[in-house]
């Protein structure tokens, strides 16, 4: 049962001694599913999207439009809306999408229409936002609220508004991409150990696959999926987790590395490279 | 911890029926039926961000780390079960998730009041992108951050929301 909502007593007494946790029954509520989860509109278009409240109470799901940045790591970073740039702009104002609010029973589906037109004086190019699903977590009732009141002390309620997003792309004009690999190594962070390499990118749009590890006889090694170089960035680096057998593999000989489209999107290759990895 | 998913089968389609003619009708006819699966991705909350209990004195801050450690400053007194968020994805197996945090503060209000403390310091374990599992195509990811709680902090229920959002790259 997810806690959302945390109610915890705190000891405000000067004293050194802290009074006895109070936990207050949390609501369950918010728990979230969405499908597809990206988009890709050539030159514009529609699209419908389903949200499914899959938690145990009925919620309530704000829809938006967010705008994100990647880090040259593969990280997302929030933008807020002062520090768009043109090209960031143009995209949150292109999208129509509605409803923006929807109350959903347990185990309830509902679509989300989506569209988007370029308008004809932008330039050609890729236009980014990412869909935002959250739960409104819910008001906190009056009685409720009268007793953590009478209850005294320091007290937190702290709520996570937790949700999806998901990627829409608005491909305006014949746009073309590429991408090589580069830099294989491994790296060591604590106990895990993780092959990085670096993907480059060319091009006006995006790049987006999987990272196939093959030894020299052919057998797979490891399997990254969904792996995307958004326009912002011309290269990042990604880490693939490798458990100890992974790694003996990987140690006995030269891996060959290949970055192949989604299968579902034809499974072409887009870029490969054998490499001894140390 | 409670796993859900769901698949979004959108526009199921029943394809072609080979039809078996009285010549061939011994031999196994063929049917074909495809169904448009889409990739799906579901985030559930499965326990809170608990900062345990403190007693203000002359204030200070209280950090809970999303790697489950945690550290104070100030005279404040720390303690009880402190423990970061955690959250349960479930998707496509294999694939890649990144989980954005917030950039800036939370401030927690004081109800019926103006007081405020401000919960900064955001972090996530695993740190950036990480991949869900192989086999279940599910993942745990924690949430952690440091409270500053002031001088003789007024006493009340202090509320304020937070922003975690997870997506495929």
């Amino acid at each position: 049962m997810p806690n959302i909502q945390l109610f915890r007593r705190f000891a405000m007494t000067a004293a050194v001694l802290a009074a006895p946790l109070l936990a207050v029954p949390a609501q369950a509520q918010g728990d979230l599913l969405v499908a597809p989860t990206r988009v890709v509109l050539t030159g514009g278009g529609n699209a419908e999207l389903v949200l499914s409240n899959i938690g145990t109470t009925e919620a309530t799901y704000r829809i938006g439009v967010e705008l994100r940045r990647m880090t040259d790591d593969g990280d997302f970073v929030e933008v807020n809306d002062t520090e768009a740039n043109a090209t960031e702009k143009a995209a949150a104002e292109m999208v129509r999408y509605a409803p923006r609010r929807i109350t959903l029973l347990p185990g309830q589906p509902q679509s989300v229409r989506l569209s988007a037109r370029p308008a004809p004086e932008l330039p050609d190019g890729e236009y980014r936002v990412h869909m935002s699903f959250r739960a409104i977590p819910p008001a906190l009732s009056p009685e409720e609220a009268q007793k953590q009141a009478a209850a005294g002390g320091l007290m937190i309620r702290l709520t996570p508004v937790y949700g999806i997003t998901i990627p829409v792309f608005v491909r305006k004009g014949q746009l073309q991409a590429g991408a090589s690999l580069a830099n294989p190594h491994l790296v060591k962070s604590g106990n895990d150990s993780f092959l990085e390499v670096t993907v480059n990118r060319s091009g006006n749009r995006s790049v987006y696959g999987e990272l196939i590890g093959k030894s020299a006889r052919g057998e797979a090694l490891f399997n990254l999926r969904g792996v995307a170089v958004y326009p912002e960035v011309a290269a990042r680096s990604v880490r693939i987790p490798l458990n100890p057998e992974q790694q003996a593999r990987i140690a006995a000989g030269p891996v060959k590395i290949e970055y192949r489209e989604m299968p579902e999107n034809g499974g072409q290759l887009i870029a490969e490279m054998t490499s001894a990895i140390r | 911890m409670r796993i859900s998913l769901r698949l979004a089968v959108v526009g199921a389609a029943l394809g072609a029926l080979s039809i078996a003619s009285a010549a061939n009708a011994a031999t196994s006819a063929t049917a074909t039926a495809t169904a448009e699966v889409l990739s799906t991705l579901s985030v559930s909350a499965d326990s809170a961000l608990d900062f345990g209990q403190i007693a203000a004195n002359t204030g200070g801050t209280v950090t809970v780390n999303a790697d489950s450690t945690v550290s104070k400053t100030g005279a404040l007194v720390s303690t009880g079960t402190r423990a970061p968020a955690s959250f349960t994805v479930v998707g496509s197996k294999g694939a890649m998730v990144a989980v954005t945090l917030p950039t800036s503060a939370a401030t927690l209000t004081r109800s019926n009041g103006t007081e405020t403390m401000s919960l900064s310091g955001w972090n996530s374990n695993p740190n950036g992108a990480f991949q869900l599992d192989a086999t279940t195509g599910s993942a745990t990811f924690a949430v952690g951050g440091t409270l500053t709680v002031g001088n003789a902090q007024v006493a009340g229920v202090y509320s304020g929301t937070f922003n975690v959002s997870v997506e495929y790259q």
